[in-house]
């Protein structure tokens, strides 16, 4: 017999008492006493407006997260947890926005066996599942998933890994597929509920995110006001995929980014077969179905990792990581200049925008460190998994 | 196990009153000897292998402040210490990581600097009961643009691995490169049970690069062997209880896209609960046809039923909850149903523009039938 016993753990919450309890009536301790008061209360109205902003709706608990598909930072070190298994989204209050001006560079080769060991285990295990440096605090946090399923999020300070805990901790959520019946679908009809999730970014008060249905060759993506409450707006997504020369309606987004192009913000996403295609943010609105404009065509067999916007000594540009092909680095105002859509059957391997290639093959999650720099996870040619910073035009 | 046993039966009166954590062991057992613990022991919650009690003889001059800086987990071999919580009674010492500690790995406690113990976690003998319980379409003749398949386990299984477990062989048993959709998110149902695969569209849509370069992953009139490893664990990490193979054929292109209107309908007659059947003349998606397909009264009611797909997906029987009765009825498909080739009812997966005729637009897809 293998199952003999079971045993359940309760962890029952700590009784906090660190507080004063005698009051004395001299005249010095009525002083720190009014001083104590004076900083608890500049203290709570500080709380309070922190609740109000970024916070607000917040519950202490332990969040029903199954699974960490991707991160994202939010407002004042707010971490946004996309569930692909559960349907959801969570914001989770990490406690960790302490504005950190001198971002240091992390280089852990065989990145995935320090992980791996923190949670003593082997790589064979684990899956690194997303990448998100804190932009406050700069610390790179991890989302992982180990093979019984069990969804983790690790924090790296000072070279070594940390646990974020996901129990007993302020957070905030949304479930995605609860939308009313008549919104669940777009103007033609189509499905609009999310079966995994493989993109979030958080922008002007919004988290947004690219859903893949797990029934139809399609992608819907939502703009959720954040701080979370009932509202969710699905859009669907058409691009005109050049390299074939027709319509290609619902391919799932990979990856995404957005910003301002001409004055005017727009969601950049990369598809599996990486165009880059452009929607003005204002165009996507509830169960309507939109068509972008594809601005390059970047080679096919691909399968675009991150992209995000770096602005480098008064240069904006724009950042792709790719898992199977060379890195690419595009500039902003070549974007900006590219005012027509590649509407036309595309021959090359290549169109549209004018983009770098990079010799950096095979990154599986980037993210932005500062205004110059990128962190990324690499798979190098000896087979190592390694963590990376470098400077964007290094890329 | 009787050893652990024994153990863990003195633990449970003893750390209940660890520092708070409690520890509630429910036996389904009798194993009920109350030996003293004093040595390092694994606790386990049901198979898995969840914490190490460490007893405070091993633990000289130990205070409750700042464990983790005083005692080390480390898997053998490996310099970085293992996460979890720490938890200190008068009897010891609770690790708990967190994740579950690995079987078959050996694991260092350092204490103070120096090598307490060598724990070694036991092999995990799994019970070898979970199974692959179908593979959709379950027709061995597809088309040749073929574009998901579905596989359905008995338990949930461990996620983001896929590409390792699974593959397509030609008839000389080389494994075909490249054809599978790399999204960096499986589509799993929410069981964790059902997976989607996609063939990769880029190289079934005519003029897409993939396709040029590549060609369609499948060809007409091939043999194909979809094979599912043997060495996929599930979610316990106990592997499938064997390997599976699928052998299928391909023929020519599915370029149509599926109409109600085509279908053959054998009507049940009214005051019976005898089964509504549907033939399709082809098979269609399995998992849509589950949900895309409705029968509903004049009155816009719904008639409540179940849906049992059969024939290798070219049909289905609809079994009414309540007798029939004679009057109007409607046939009523959500035009998101697809056939194999991932043709809806509105349009084809790989519209030419310029030759095909446009999209259709309707929600769905009626079709009027009479009950006598």
């Amino acid at each position: 017999m293998i199952q003999v016993y079971k045993l359940i753990i309760f962890d029952l919450k700590r009784v906090a008492s660190p507080y004063i309890h005698h009051i004395s009536n001299t005249n010095m301790k009525k002083n720190y006493f009014v001083l104590a008061a004076a900083v608890t209360a500049i203290g709570l109205t500080a709380a309070m407006t922190r609740s109000d902003s970024a916070l607000s709706g917040f519950t202490t608990g332990t969040p029903a997260i199954k699974s960490v598909s991707s991160l994202t930072f939010g407002p004042e070190g707010v971490l946004f947890i996309g569930d692909s298994q559960g349907a959801s989204v969570f914001a989770i209050d990490t406690k960790d926005s302490k504005r950190n001006a001198k971002a240091e560079s992390s280089d852990i080769q065989n990145i995935d066996q320090k992980i791996a060991a923190s949670l003593g285990t082997t790589p064979d295990k684990i899956t690194i599942t997303d990448m998100a440096v804190n932009p406050l605090s700069k610390k790179i946090y991890f989302a992982v998933q180990n093979s019984d399923g069990t969804p983790l999020v690790l924090r790296l300070e000072n070279g070594q890994l940390q646990s974020v805990s996901l129990k007993d901790v302020s957070y905030s959520s949304l479930a995605l597929n609860n939308v009313p019946a008549e919104d669940a679908k777009d103007q033609r009809g189509r499905s609009m509920r999310v079966a995994a999730i493989s993109d979030i970014a958080y922008a002007d008060g919004k988290l947004m995110l690219s859903g893949i249905s797990n029934q139809e060759f399609a992608s819907t993506f939502r703009s959720i006001p954040y701080p979370f409450n009932t509202q969710q707006e699905s859009s669907s997504l058409e691009i005109y995929h050049a390299a074939h020369g027709r319509y290609e309606t619902n391919a799932p987004i990979r990856t995404f980014t957005t910003s301002t192009i001409n004055g005017k913000n727009y969601l950049i996403a990369s598809y599996t077969c990486t165009p880059l295609v452009v929607f003005a943010l204002d165009d996507l609105k509830p169960g309507t179905h939109v068509k972008g404009r594809t601005v390059a065509e970047m080679g096919n067999g691909n399968t675009p990792a991150d992209i995000l916007t770096l602005n480098s000594d008064g240069e904006k540009y724009l950042l792709m990581a790719n898992s199977a092909r060379p890195a690419a680095k595009l500039k902003h105002k070549d974007i900006e200049s590219f005012q027509g859509s590649l509407t036309e059957k595309v021959t090359s391997t290549y169109a549209g925008v004018p983009f770098e290639v990079s010799a950096r093959k095979n990154v599986t999650q980037m993210d932005k460190l500062d205004d110059s720099r990128v962190v990324l996870i690499q798979k190098s040619a000896a087979g190592t998994t390694d963590l990376l910073t470098i400077n964007g035009k290094d890329l | 196990m009787e050893k652990i046993c024994k153990q863990v039966i003195s633990l449970k009166t003893r750390l209940y009153t660890l520092c708070n954590l409690v520890f509630f062991v429910t036996l389904f057992s009798n194993c009920g000897d109350h030996s003293e613990l004093n040595d390092i022991t694994v606790l386990k919650e049901g198979e898995k292998s969840v914490a190490i009690f460490i007893p405070t003889e091993l633990l000289p001059g130990l205070t409750n402040e700042r464990l983790e800086e005083k005692i080390f987990i480390r898997l053998a071999g490996q310099p970085d210490n293992v996460l979890g919580e720490y938890q200190m009674s008068s009897d010891g010492v609770v690790f708990r990581p967190l994740i579950e500690l690995t079987p078959a790995k050996d694991y260092q406690i350092i204490y103070q600097g120096r090598l307490l113990s060598l724990l070694s976690i036991p092999e995990r003998l799994a019970d070898g009961k979970t199974s692959l319980n179908g593979i959709y379409p379950v027709t061995d003749t597809v088309p040749e643009n073929l574009l998901k398949i579905y596989l359905s386990f008995s338990r949930p299984m461990r996620q983001g691995v896929s590409e390792n477990y699974l593959s397509i062989l030609d008839s000389k048993g080389d494994t075909l490169k490249d054809i599978f959709l790399n999204l960096n998110t499986e589509l799993w149902d929410e069981e964790g049970k059902q997976l989607t695969i996609w063939l990769d569209p880029g190289r079934i849509k005519r003029g897409l690069q993939p396709n040029e370069r590549d060609g369609n992953p499948l060809h007409t009139g091939s043999m194909y062997t979809l094979v599912v490893s043997p060495e996929w664990t599930d979610l316990s990490g106990g592997k499938l209880e064997k390997g599976y193979s699928k052998k299928f054929v391909t023929i020519e292109k599915d370029i149509q896209s599926p109409d109600p209107v085509n279908w053959n309908m054998k009507l049940p007659k009214a005051g019976t609960r005898e089964d509504l059947s549907i033939s399709f003349r082809e098979s269609l998606d399995h998992s849509l046809l589950l949900n895309t397909i409705t029968i509903i009264r004049r009155d816009g009611e719904s008639v409540k039923g179940k849906i049992t797909v059969k024939d290798k997906e070219t049909s289905l029987s609809f079994s009414p909850e309540q007798q029939w009765t004679a009057g109007i009825y409607y046939l009523k498909v959500d035009s998101r149903l697809e056939d194999l080739a991932g043709n809806n009812l509105n349009r084809l997966f790989d519209r030419d523009l310029l030759k095909d005729k446009p999209a259709g637009k309707d929600e769905f897809h009626t079709r009027q039938f009479i009950i006598n």
